[in-house]
């Protein structure tokens, strides 16, 4: 089920009515939230329901077993267990192919011609964001940090919870598990902040984004056939078009589950607004940020074993946060790109002898989107040759005339696109995060800001697209 | 949940769909107002030149962005407009020819795409673009609702119909893009050397299309050509069907079966699929679909040299 769905429109409401009907019993407040949170995963394909429930129970045993283990060997065993299942679905349903693709390509250039290894698998939606967070709960108990629930029920809501379930915020069993295991009670400025994010986040992702998707799915289309003044506008689209879609899913998630009385992690905060690459990555989906940071570049030793050994962690990391994304090759340069910036910026931080540059970190801000901007070619072109054709004319740039097209349809893009940054201008200048925006407003004052976004959403919202991170 | 939440919830649930409502309702008729001023662009002002003049027109066409970019009305007759719209299908066109007036005689010309007219997927989404007209025309209204293309969010949301359009309406009530009584409705493409490039490169790498065995002419056209024959033969109207020519067509059964169709349904049929192809120089076209400008001067001649063939034939 799409958030952006009329299906969505009234699933919601009822789910919501129920909840709070049963605010006084906790089990049963659970149990509609485990349910509610199938039926919106199954909307999409009930079949795939199994591997949830599967990853589940695995992590359900693992983490207990880990706290009940005895010894280093059992801890590891169990460890591993979780480990192997999680990554094994990730690993069949999401790269077996590409990486059959790869080795085939690979031999076949010694002049061997295999069998073709592919096989026709679906990708389950969510599958890369769902195992993350069972990751990190055997993994945080392993390390001690965390302690297991016994509650079967908690713990499979925990991983199915319906906001988040398809597409992050990756919450943390830290953070989500005691707000699933207490009472919640229902909070008006936390209600009036959900609504506002909610409202946002849907203006964000079907006015915006989907605004700008017709004219970048166009030029992206065939990159060879446009010119490098075209292809550069349509990268820079793309830039707002994957930031408003997946930041609006964010802030319609985050909304969603505060209504309902659960506090996310921020996921975005205008990650635009960098003076390096180092600090868009604070700002930019947080959750995954965090949690590359916490379970791979810190168990790859992260910085404490010398400089070489950094440089090396930022780029495996970096190159495995790529790939997370989608299993092609683009992915991967696109991870590169940012691994190799991050090295550079952690060089020139780390050596006395650039603090003179320090004096020019206004220029951070437009080097560092300009450094975004040219990754994101990689990230949105369909072909690694696509992707080369487009940086080719970005880079050896040829001034022409731009494409058009549907001049009424470009005209709304950059009305949009205008007041989309506009807002998050008015949010950096002020220093307000969205998450805080509805706070201590009237409800007059909410009501006449909800109106306004649902009458602008109604004039200007574009055809449904599924959002770019269920891909993923 | 508490006494005081739940108020609080009702009170603001209620709050919001109230103001909503009312600002919704506000938008609505400002917009609406301005709309009726506006006589230029495509998105509503050329409508409301067609709805305004169409008692006094002698020719009109009626198609898609090849009606509306081929045939220049004007050199035909000077009672004239083109209405051809981009992106729609016959049930645009059919719902603007039922809002003719009754009995004034007139020659009523409407592209149709043999694509098009065999392609099941169809179901008549294009009516939805004359939303605008949904609480002001019982006709459009109602073909709305035949081809549910109303949506229930719409009844409520009354802003929604100006999705899209509302700042192509505004821009042109400010700023019109021109002086709309020496307007035929013709829009001519004037390629420019980049576009001239691309078409290019698109046929460098054009792959022949795989055209479909199984053709049946989909039920909307069906019906929708029906209606039509009637409501002209009724209403002294003179119907004439065309197809706009194509630079390169790979599947031709269409074109034989939709002509089959119509010569049996007793229809004037011109298939001009294959115009241009004794000399299909590039300058005379935009893209594979459609015509530059030049070609659309030629084209035009065509059209008027057959219209005035069949006035003479009609001569008493």
């Amino acid at each position: 089920m799409l958030f952006n769905s009329i299906e969505f429109l009234i699933f919601f409401p009822i789910v919501f009515i129920l909840y709070w009907f049963l605010s006084d019993r906790l089990t049963l407040q659970n149990l509609l939230l485990l349910g509610a949170s199938y039926i919106f995963y199954a909307w999409w394909d009930w079949r795939f329901l199994s591997l949830i429930i599967i990853s589940s129970v695995i992590d359900y045993v693992a983490g207990l077993s880990i706290y009940k283990a005895k010894t280093d060997k059992q801890r590891k065993f169990w460890l591993m267990v979780s480990l192997v299942a999680n990554l094994g679905f990730l690993s069949i349903f999401k790269y077996y192919n590409f990486f059959a693709e790869s080795f085939t390509q690979a031999v076949s250039s010694f002049g061997w011609q295999p069998n073709d290894l592919t096989l026709s698998i679906i990708l389950p939606v969510g599958i890369s964001f769902y195992t993350f967070q069972t990751l990190s709960y055997t993994i945080d108990i392993y390390r001690k940090s965390f302690k297991p629930t016994t509650s079967i029920l908690s713990f499979f809501t925990y991983i199915a919870f319906f906001p988040q379930l398809v597409a992050g915020p990756i919450e943390r069993a830290s953070n989500l598990l005691p707000q699933i295991e207490k009472k919640r009670t229902f909070n008006k400025d936390w209600f009036n902040e959900g609504i506002l994010q909610i409202l946002v986040g849907l203006f964000r992702k079907i006015v915006i984004a989907d605004t700008l998707a017709i004219y970048v799915d166009t030029i992206y289309g065939d990159t060879s056939l446009y010119n490098s003044s075209t292809i550069l506008f349509a990268t820079f689209f793309y830039a707002f078009q994957i930031y408003f879609d997946f930041a609006g899913y964010s802030d319609i998630a985050i909304g969603t589950a505060k209504v309902m009385g659960f506090k996310f992690h921020q996921n975005f905060n205008l990650p635009y607004f960098s003076k390096s690459l180092t600090e868009f990555w604070r700002k930019w989906h947080i959750s995954l940020s965090f949690w590359l940071r916490d379970y791979l570049y810190i168990s790859l030793g992260g910085n404490r074993k010398g400089i070489k050994i950094t440089y090396r962690n930022l780029m495996i990391t970096m190159l495995l946060g790529g790939l997370w994304h989608g299993s092609s090759w683009n992915f991967m340069i696109w991870g590169g790109i940012h691994g190799l910036v991050l090295s550079i910026e952690k060089y020139i931080k780390s050596n006395p002898r650039f603090n003179f540059l320090n004096k020019f970190d206004y220029l951070g801000y437009p080097i560092t989107f300009l450094i975004v901007l040219i990754a994101w070619i990689f990230f949105r072109a369909p072909t690694f040759g696509s992707a080369t054709i487009a940086l080719r004319k970005i880079l050896f740039f040829k001034p022409g005339s731009l494409f058009i097209g549907d001049i009424n349809s470009l005209t709304t893009s950059i009305f949009v696109l205008f007041l989309g940054v506009l807002f998050d201008y008015y949010l950096f200048k002020k220093n307000i995060q969205l998450e805080k925006f509805g706070t201590h407003f009237s409800k007059i004052k909410i009501a006449v800001i909800c109106s306004i976004l649902i009458i602008l959403i109604n004039l200007f919202y574009s055809s449904s697209n599924n959002f770019i991170y269920f891909q993923f | 949940m508490s006494k005081s939440s739940l108020s609080y919830l009702i009170q603001i649930t209620l709050l919001i769909i109230t103001m909503t409502f009312v600002l919704d309702k506000v938008i609505y008729l400002s917009i609406n107002k301005i709309s009726k001023q506006v006589y230029t662009g495509q998105t509503g002002g050329k409508l409301n030149q067609y709805l305004k003049q169409n008692s006094d027109l002698n020719f009109i066409v009626f198609g898609s962005s090849r009606a509306n970019h081929h045939i220049d009305p004007e050199k035909i007759d000077s009672k004239s407009f083109n209405m051809g719209m981009d992106g729609t299908k016959i049930v645009y066109s059919n719902t603007l020819i039922k809002l003719l007036p009754k009995n004034k005689k007139q020659t009523v010309l409407l592209h149709i795409s043999p694509k098009n007219s065999f392609n099941s997927e169809y179901h008549g989404e294009d009516i939805s673009k004359l939303s605008t007209l949904y609480h002001q025309n019982d006709i459009v209204r109602n073909e709305i609702k035949n081809f549910k293309q109303n949506k229930l969010i719409q009844d409520f949301f009354w802003c929604q119909i100006y999705n899209n359009s509302a700042l192509g309406i505004i821009k042109n009530y400010f700023m019109p893009k021109y002086d709309y009584k020496t307007y035929f409705g013709f829009d001519p493409l004037i390629v420019s050397k980049e576009q001239n490039k691309i078409f290019s490169l698109v046929l460098e790498k054009w792959k022949p299309q795989n055209c479909s065995t199984n053709i049946e002419l989909n039920p909307v056209y069906k019906s929708s050509l029906s209606d039509l024959k009637e409501f002209c033969k009724d209403n002294n109207k003179t119907l004439i069907l065309y197809t706009s020519p194509i630079y390169r067509d790979d599947c031709k059964e269409d074109d034989i079966k939709l002509t089959e169709i119509l010569k049996k349904e007793g229809f004037i049929y011109w298939n001009y699929s294959d115009f241009f192809k004794s000399d299909n120089s590039l300058e005379n076209w935009k893209d594979n679909t459609h015509l530059s400008n030049i070609g659309a001067d030629l084209f035009t001649q065509e059209i008027k040299n057959r219209i005035n063939q069949i006035n003479e034939t009609a001569m008493p």
